[in-house]
């Protein structure tokens, strides 16, 4: 309709919005400016413990008068059953389709009311819900959402439409060669652990889904023990702390222990999965098992992929690929640091006939990590990019909520905005070349290709 | 302080009504300035727009050249944007991978994007840095290289952009053909990244050219949003700006879309899974008040979850996976107001087709119900103050509406929501949403190679639509 046509993907843009997220942890700050600003005061959380073993974290920000909600609950597709892959999604889809009292569309229609926004989202790790509403509002809107969160009524009818809709969903993603070699490289990297599959789930698994499924779902893991509530806006703390007890009186217990699943495992040797398909252009996806968010070289590793391929412009990958041969318009490399798992990937797209050449160049950037050590101009420019950004993920209501849920998911502690910047500066050029040897594996790792082969000819 | 009582003033608008759903959305709670922003024209006429927002020690800081797809000729479409990746590639001071080196290391972000009506440029930067972006930019407003080697690799680098975004994309395909005929006469036919045929054949002279004649302070604006003293941040822009020249007024656009004379159909036939259906009818710019009564209709149509479309042809008939009517948002000249739908598996699109125009035509016989008319009213009242949680979005919504005319538009915008009538809406559907002035667009999925091996397991396909 109106193409905007944006140069880059914006540094992160490629990342699934969760992903992102954890990217934005990884980020720094400036210090000095910190300390120096009264503003930043307004950055601060606080945490406390509710009776029902909830965990609420709090920020004030008065400047525009809006509250945002949102409650994290440590339960996701990790937890459903593997044949009845898409249940979390689901019965997050569902939360705001049906009360005991109301029906789907009536809620909707009290949604829009409200002038505000609530909804419900299932991902792999974590489901959670969330609303934004005016002050003056919050009261009606935090009866609203209760209703919904704790006497969702999943109506057979409503179930039925949306299992349709996701398999409809299911069948248009097979018609982007973008999503197709995700989703192939991911069933190839991960297998049978729960990371392997579509979050949305399978056509088989969806049908096999029932209306009890969500109803247990929903009242085995939507629990308040444990569970990450935050409150940022224009609400003091003991008011957001009023409110929840007020609403949620009576809403206890905790949601079972989960399963832990077998890490997975590296290949043994450089996989190569072949996709056949006339595309204008050839998509490559490389990747192996990577470390998790509580290794103590994350600071480290997210240095050595910024110069690798996570810094956009400045990274070698980009710069090579994109900038020095005109192969690509994306290139990239990234960690991503699930709960279950951490993941290394790399990928570009370029046209068929010089996918071999592409790809030669990648590997040749991720072997260079490994063999050299990086310049002390490249050290300083990321750190100083790493810390002098940080600040921008913690602009606005919705960046702080999600960033401090995911300070509270990763253990990462409130102070962690004081110790981050120390941990990026201590790194150096040595560790930068142990953790790319450490955590960098070119030779034992998926390689997907989808590519029009005729045209291609590869040599992978 | 003042900014907060101003915004909440704005935001008793979008809610203050609610205590009784009946209670109409009124329209003398809306207060007359929310925007606090600071004007100033520099004496080469560069514009400068600022709007403190003090929440975070950052910036962000754009500025919006007046060129866009919109400025291109036959046979070099996609120049506007092209020239927009090679704004990157060096000026005589900083050589060709110095910007984004520049930017990053002060702990800046920054990327650009180009539409019909505009190029814009940004960086996202902690505020005691913002004048390393200022000089950039600048910078580059006056002294770009434009080196033939880096043009050609570009050029390759857009290629493959457009084969991403649309070629390997069978419903991107569908909008640039639907906008193509849609459009015969004016420059929004072609697409911004442009045809595929063109870009291959754009020189760095043309390139050149392009720059010389758009790239000039009085062709620009500047727009600041964020944690800065508005005299500091002023002295900084005129110091870096102020001594590059004004150019010669480059040439307007003339071009005008004559009036549709009868319906206009056309089909894309890609492989892909599913059908997709979309279909135009062109509509005034913001400068006509119908424009107002159009946005409502769109929310009516196919804009929330409430909407008709989705309510009757998604929810209880079930033939779409997504539904969607709107208007297409500001711009410079006259648009196109959107109805699309992604059918689900095993639907024909004629049913689907048929069941919209019944939705459009009932619409005309019976005004919306007050209820409707207050939900969506309040709806786009609130989604207005929400958004302006983001600092980026308060600097694009000033770029946007000062490109299509003034910034103040925004001071406009909810007020005269709250000034249609249901039976503006009823009368704007009689006037734009009929048959003569419709353009359909309709993706014929071929089967896909997968698909000639092995046929999809849940055999819920559509195959009639297979040719």
């Amino acid at each position: 309709m109106k193409p905007i046509n944006i140069r880059s993907a914006p540094k992160l843009s490629w990342l699934p919005r969760r992903r992102r997220l954890i990217a934005l942890i990884s980020a720094g700050f400036i210090f000095a400016v910190w300390l120096h600003n009264p503003a930043v005061a307004s950055y601060r959380a606080t945490r406390s413990v509710l009776p029902n073993g909830m965990i609420l974290l709090h920020v004030e920000q008065r400047s525009l008068p809006l509250v945002t909600l949102r409650i994290t609950f440590r339960a996701g597709a990790v937890d459903e059953p593997a044949e009845k892959a898409g249940l979390a999604y689901l019965t997050a889809n569902l939360m705001s389709e049906g009360t005991a009292d109301r029906t789907a569309i009536r809620l909707q229609e009290m949604i829009e009311e409200l002038g505000g926004r609530i909804g419900f989202s299932g991902e792999r790790d974590t489901s959670s819900g969330g609303m934004t509403v005016a002050t003056t509002d919050l009261e009606r809107g935090m009866r609203l959402f209760t209703e919904i969160l704790l006497r969702p009524s999943f109506p057979e009818k409503e179930l039925q439409r949306e299992v349709k809709e996701t398999i409809g969903r299911i069948e248009r993603s097979k018609q982007n060669p973008v999503s197709q070699a995700r989703v192939a490289f991911r069933r190839a990297l991960y297998g049978s652990h729960p990371y392997g599959r579509r979050l949305v789930g399978e056509v088989d698994s969806l049908r096999r889904i029932r209306r009890d499924d969500l109803v247990r779902f929903h009242r085995e893991h939507y629990r308040p023990k444990g569970a990450i509530a935050i409150v940022v806006g224009d609400i003091s703390r003991k008011a957001a702390e009023e409110l929840l007890l007020k609403s949620l009186t009576g809403w206890v217990g905790s949601r079972p222990p989960r399963k832990s699943f077998a890490r997975p495992k590296f290949p043994g040797s450089r996989k190569v999965k072949k996709i056949q398909r006339p595309v204008a252009q050839a998509r490559v996806l490389f990747g192996h098992p990577g470390p998790l968010r509580n290794n103590p070289d994350y600071y480290a590793v997210r240095i050595m992929n910024y110069i690798l391929g996570g810094g956009g412009f400045e990274s070698r990958i980009l710069k090579t690929i994109r900038e020095e041969q005109g192969l690509a318009y994306s290139a990239w490399s990234y960690f991503s640091y699930g709960l279950q798992a951490g993941t290394f990937r790399a990928g570009l797209g370029t046209r068929n006939e010089t996918a071999n050449r592409a790809l030669d160049a990648l590997f040749e950037q991720i072997r260079r990590m490994q063999k050299e050590p990086v310049s002390e101009k490249e050290l300083a420019d990321a750190k100083a990019f790493i810390t002098g950004s940080f600040p921008l993920g913690l602009a606005g209501n919705r960046n702080l909520a999600s960033f401090y849920t995911n300070v509270e998911l990763y253990g990462l502690g409130l102070d962690y905005v004081d110790r981050f910047p120390r941990l990026i500066r201590t790194v150096t050029r040595q560790d930068i070349l142990r953790v790319a040897k450490k955590y960098l594996h070119p030779a034992d790792g998926i390689l997907l290709i989808l590519a029009d082969g005729e045209k291609a000819k590869l040599k992978y | 302080m003042k900014r907060k009582l101003l915004f909440t003033a704005l935001l008793l608008v979008a809610t203050g009504s609610f205590l009784s759903t009946a209670q109409a959305f009124s329209v003398e709670a809306i207060p007359k300035v929310p925007w606090k922003v600071k004007e100033e024209t520099l004496s080469n006429g560069l514009k400068v727009l600022l709007l403190r927002d003090s929440r975070a020690p950052v910036v962000t800081f754009m500025i919006w050249y007046r060129v866009g797809a919109r400025n291109e000729l036959p046979g070099r479409t996609g120049l506007a944007h092209l020239l927009e990746h090679m704004m990157f590639k060096g000026t005589q001071k900083y050589g060709a991978k110095m910007f984004s080196n520049i930017v990053q290391r002060n702990g800046g972000r920054h990327n650009a994007f180009t539409s019909q009506d505009y190029t814009a440029y940004f960086e996202r930067i902690a505020a005691a840095q913002v004048e390393v972006a200022i000089e950039l930019e600048a910078d580059r407003m006056k002294n770009l290289l434009l080196d033939p080697k880096e043009f050609l690799l570009e050029r390759n680098v857009v290629q493959e952009e457009r084969r991403r975004r649309v070629d390997d994309q069978p419903n991107s395909l569908l909008w640039e053909n639907l906008r193509g005929a849609a459009f015969q006469a004016h420059p929004y036919g072609h697409p911004v990244i442009g045809w595929e045929t063109d870009i291959q054949r754009l020189t760095v002279e043309e390139a050149k050219d392009f720059y010389h004649t758009y790239y000039a302070p009085n062709n620009a604006f500047i727009v600041a949003v964020g944690d800065f003293q508005e005299e500091k941040i002023l002295g900084q822009i005129r110091k870096h700006f102020g001594s590059i020249p004004r150019g010669p007024p480059p040439p307007p656009v003339t071009a005008r879309e004559p009036t549709q004379k009868g319906e206009r159909r056309i089909q894309v036939k890609r492989p892909a899974r599913l059908p997709y259906f979309a279909a135009a009818f062109h509509v005034p710019t913001y400068k006509n008040d119908d424009s107002y009564a159009l946005d409502v209709l769109g929310e009516l149509l196919g804009g929330s979850r409430t909407a008709r479309l989705d309510r009757i042809i998604q929810r209880e008939k079930q033939k779409v996976i997504s539904i969607g009517a709107g208007h297409p948002g500001i711009s410079i000249d006259p648009d196109l107001f959107t109805v699309y739908a992604q059918l689900a598996p095993g639907v024909q699109v004629q049913d689907v087709e048929g069941d919209i125009w019944e939705q459009v035509e009932k619409l005309k016989h019976e005004p919306p119900t007050a209820t409707e008319m207050n939900r969506i009213k309040r709806r786009l009242a609130a989604e207005y103050v929400i958004r302006l949680d983001s600092q980026f979005y308060r600097a694009m919504s000033l770029g946007r509406s000062e490109i299509a005319g003034s910034w103040r538009w925004l001071d406009e915008y909810l007020p005269k929501i709250a000034m249609v009538t249901a039976e503006d809406v009823q009368r704007v559907a009689k006037k734009y949403l009929v048959v003569e002035n419709r353009t359909v667009g309709i993706l014929h999925p071929l089967l896909m190679e997968s698909q000639r091996r092995r046929r999809m397991p849940d055999g819920s396909r559509g195959q009639e639509h297979i040719r």
